[in-house]
């Protein structure tokens, strides 16, 4: 990561995305996005309409920009990772990248762009005009966007070709400020806005200014997998409220954080379901940070205080997670389930299913009791005395033969808990509860900041979870520890 | 030793550092609720403790809502209500750090009425309601105790609460104060409105997030420093406390909204000189409307009182802000490197949609600032869901035995384990460590 001593306002979420940088410094430290040049949905233009944002900080010039664009693209079947680079007047730099995780497309067009500028004036005014076109990755086959952005008024782009069909949605487009020479005019660190489409999306995305001063881009999100998170959770986040502190920049680089740290220590494989329920909003809360499926559903008086966690009355309130451990890589000699409590409180089962014959639970404590309970697949309860109530407590099953207790990432209990893997599931998992098979739920009243399950984890891994889930709360201000 | 030796460590480290120190955290020690290490020779059902180390070296707090009284004296049961008095004042003896804190009532401010007064005229229907006087900050100021006090008709869900007038109420020391008739002004008790309070509720309030009025600058809180506000040593634990004006103005931070549940908090000072005369004339108040972390010593950044007669505060500058979790709050300046801590308090069930009331479930907000125009930083948040503590404020005689290493703060709550004879609230005596980083 280069020129990083220019940088002169960074949030966390700034260490998300080098950057590599020409003669220009990039800046950028904020939300909320831009949406000012947002295309209707699937819709086929071949006039956009674009309010501009130029001349200081992120004001709106309506009016300021309206340009006929063209984008010749066609998607499918790229299979690795491929960028287009268009040189256009004045030093525009369009690009196109695909990730490799395209699917669909099979051509990319050697011209993708093509236009001239009209209505601009002298060439310094124009201090800076970028086109980004997205390829498909997200957006769906054959869907593109168009985003402009430049400086000063009257101006147009006129881009060549056919109708286009133009993404649904710009989200989450985080504003840039590349500074530029004095010379160019007013000069300054806002007088070119460059903005960048939902860098949540794409691994890498180039764009420019004139003159060369391009910059590399990468998304949001530092592996894979929690690339593939921010992808889901695009129109969550950009729906997500922006008024509390920590911010959502630092909720992002916390969650991503924690994705990639449990791919790095091999534990996020073993995870079916994952929530991390300090979050910004509570939809974001209820999502799996693991896959799109098991998005936690919400019943009774839950109580969901933004960036702090989510809190059950003890008699009604806890989410089904619609994740029926059988499903999923749990085995009878093979299962994880873990949350962290937030709270100091007479918490109950925070996690859990039974039946008659079997079922799994973590119960940090139920009321007034002193001791948790650990149970994963069978009857038999790891009964664990002086613990408290607050901490991650988790059960796990790496035999068919016994279970092993966890809290605050060390096993606790008697080590290892004789437990013979019986039947796995048969019902779905609630947080905050007890999915009791054929009678009423026990609930927790605690506050709960992760819930999570699936394949059995050693106890190297399980530190190393507990390390990487106190960190994600240390980041939103948490200090209790899990 | 150990401690001469951390203050000289210190002390060297803000010599040589070429960064400035900032607060990260508080790491609290073992909780003691005041009932259960004292009970049966003490005990109280009060709460909101805001302290002031006073010019005669006593520490005086206030007490609100007095159920069961200090030591049941507050006043003596039984009273028309059920209620015993609204506001009392105490005094806090013990030597820190210490839990081992004793309170005795110093005065029950009889003249404050009790809890949930009957007969309150201005309430509209159904007459008659009941209101409550309040106690807010509590500072001594050359000899002389001011305390904010505000009237809160009952109403509304108490988290944003409703109506409000404030007003300084003061008693010189010496008179003394456990003489009710020395405090002055002597406002009506809660049954009749205040007519010319300070901060009158204004002809177009604020509108609370459950529809109730709210009044201008509520639930204000004295800036803490040391003895006596800054002037009896001007020291705290062997540092300056000379910071950000303060030996001209005396400084006071005010919520939007009620003591929990608000959304923005503003600053407002006023001179020290002309005593009471000057402090409780709402007129020689201003608030800060510069930027946040400017001057505060630039008389441009601060705006006379007609910017803030509506609402929103025309020019006041929000320097706390955050959609219902700000409101009443404990400020406590610490010496040793030259920080400020803030303790907020809110209700998350009460923020829901309706607001559900669950008393025994609070979060605090702790931020940290280096001047009181901020930035001001979150650095902590701590889950209270069972405790429910509330309102934390810090004991500034506690600060002066290393200047802000370590400190003690009381706070009202537990409603679940307040009295071993059973009760909503008690004192908790918080000893606190503070974590310091440089950068």
């Amino acid at each position: 990561m280069r020129n990083l001593g220019s940088l002169t306002k960074m949030t966390p979420a700034v260490l998300l995305v080098a950057s590599v940088c020409g003669a220009g410094t990039i800046l950028w430290n904020q939300r909320p996005p831009i949406f000012r040049n947002q295309i209707g949905a699937s819709t086929s233009v071949n006039t956009l309409t674009l309010d501009g944002i130029g001349g200081t900080g992120l004001t709106n010039n309506a009016s300021e920009y309206t340009g006929t664009a063209t984008i010749a693209y066609s998607g499918g079947g790229c299979s690795a990772e491929q960028t287009r680079t268009v040189n256009l007047s004045e030093g525009l730099v369009v690009s196109i990248t695909h990730l490799a995780s395209d699917s669909g497309c099979t051509s990319l067009p050697s011209t993708v762009i093509s236009g001239t500028e009209t209505g601009a004036t002298a060439s310094p005014e124009l201090v800076a005009e970028t086109v980004i076109a997205l390829n498909n990755d997200v957006l769906g086959p054959g869907v593109a966007t168009l985003f402009i952005t430049t400086v000063g008024s009257g101006r147009s782009l006129t881009l060549s070709g056919s109708p286009q069909t133009f993404a649904t949605e710009l989200i989450n487009v985080t504003p840039i400020w590349c500074d530029v020479p004095t010379s160019w005019g007013s000069g300054g660190q806002t007088n070119i806005d460059i903005a960048h489409l939902n860098t949540a999306v794409h691994s890498n995305m180039y764009f420019g200014s004139i003159l060369g001063n391009s910059c590399l881009l990468s998304a949001l999100g530092t592996c894979a997998a929690s690339q593939a998170f921010f992808v889901r959770a695009a129109s969550n986040i950009a729906a997500a409220p922006t008024t509390y502190i920590p911010s959502i920049t630092t909720w992002e680089s916390a969650v991503d954080s924690l994705i990639c740290g449990q791919v790095a220590a091999g534990t996020w494989v073993s995870k079916d379901i994952e929530y991390f329920l300090v979050a910004p909003s509570e939809t974001l809360a209820e999502m799996n940070l693991v896959s799109s499926s098991y998005t936690l559903s919400p019943n009774g008086a839950i109580v969901f205080d933004p960036n702090v966690g989510v809190t059950g009355d003890g008699s009604t309130a806890y989410f089904d997670t619609g994740y029926d451990p059988s499903t999923g890589q749990m085995t009878s000699s093979s299962g994880y389930l873990g949350i962290c409590m937030i709270s100091n409180t007479w918490a109950g089962d925070g996690i859990g299913e039974k039946s008659a014959t079997s079922g799994m639970y973590v119960s940090p404590g139920g009321s007034g009791s002193t001791f948790a309970l650990y149970t994963m697949q069978g009857l038999a309860s790891s009964h664990v005395n002086g613990l408290g109530t607050q901490g991650g407590f988790v059960v796990s099953r790496t035999d068919s033969a016994h279970i092993q207790s966890y809290f605050n990432g060390l096993p606790v209990g008697t080590s290892p808990f004789p437990s013979t893997g019986g039947i796995v599931g048969g019902t779905t998992l609630y947080v905050l509860g007890d999915n009791v098979s054929g009678s009423t739920p026990l609930f927790s009243r605690g506050t709960l900041g992760f819930a999570a399950a699936g394949a059995g984890e050693t106890a190297a891994q399980i530190l190393a979870d507990h390390i990487l889930f106190s960190a994600a709360l240390a980041t939103m201000l948490i200090q209790s520890g899990c | 030793m150990l401690k001469r030796v951390t203050l000289l460590l210190s002390f060297l480290s803000l010599a040589t550092s070429a960064y400035a120190w900032r607060l990260t955290g508080i790491t609290l020690g073992t909780i003691t609720n005041y009932n259960t290490l004292n009970y049966p020779t003490h005990f109280v059902e009060s709460d909101t403790f805001s302290s002031t180390w006073a010019s005669d070296g006593k520490t005086y707090s206030i007490a609100d809502d007095n159920i069961q009284g200090w030591d049941g004296q507050a006043p003596p049961p039984p009273n028309p209500n059920g209620y015993n008095a609204s506001v009392a004042l105490l005094t806090i003896t013990g030597s820190f750090p210490t839990t081992a804190i004793i309170g005795s009532l110093e005065n029950a401010m009889p003249i404050l009425g009790v809890t949930h007064q009957n007969g309150d005229t201005d309430q509209g229907s159904p007459p008659p309601s009941s209101a409550t006087w309040k106690g807010f900050g509590l500072m001594s100021i050359a000899g002389t105790l001011y305390g904010f006090f505000g009237r809160q008709p009952e109403g509304g869900v108490q988290y944003y609460t409703d109506e409000w007038t404030t007003q300084i109420i003061s008693c010189a020391i010496s008179s003394p104060c456990t003489v009710s008739s020395n405090w002055t002004p002597l406002p009506p008790p809660g049954s009749f409105p205040f007519t010319s309070p300070m901060w009158p509720l204004p002809s177009t309030p604020r509108i609370s997030q459950d529809g109730y009025k709210l009044g201008l600058f509520t639930t204000p809180v004295w800036v803490e420093y040391g003895q006596d506000y800054n002037n009896l040593t001007g020291t705290l634990g062997g540092f300056s406390l000379n910071v950000d004006n303060n030996t001209r103005y005396a400084y006071a931070f005010g919520s939007d909204g009620y003591s929990f549940n608000g959304s923005n908090d503003y600053l407002g000072r006023v001179p020290i000189a002309g005593g009471a005369t000057t402090i409780q004339n709402a007129a020689n108040w201003q608030y800060y409307c510069g930027p946040i972390g400017g001057n505060i010593s630039t008389n441009s950044n601060w705006c006379s009182p007609s910017l803030i007669s509506s609402y929103p505060p025309t020019g006041a500058t929000a320097l706390f802000s955050e959609p219902f979790k700000v409101g009443e709050v404990g400020v406590q300046y610490l010496p040793v490197h030259g920080r400020y801590i803030a303790i907020f308090t809110y209700y998350p069930a009460a923020n829901q949609s309706p607001p559900i009331n669950k008393v025994f479930n609070t979060v605090w907000q702790i931020y940290e600032a280096g001047t009181l125009t901020g930035p001001w930083t979150k650095i902590q948040t701590i889950v209270w869901n069972n405790q429910g503590y509330y309102t934390p404020y810090f004991i500034p005689q506690s600060i002066d035995t290393d200047g802000g290493l370590t400190g003690e703060a009381l706070a009202a709550g537990n409603y679940l384990r307040a009295c071993p004879t059973g009760c909503y609230y008690t004192m908790n005596m918080m000893p606190i460590t503070f974590n310091y980083a440089n950068p």
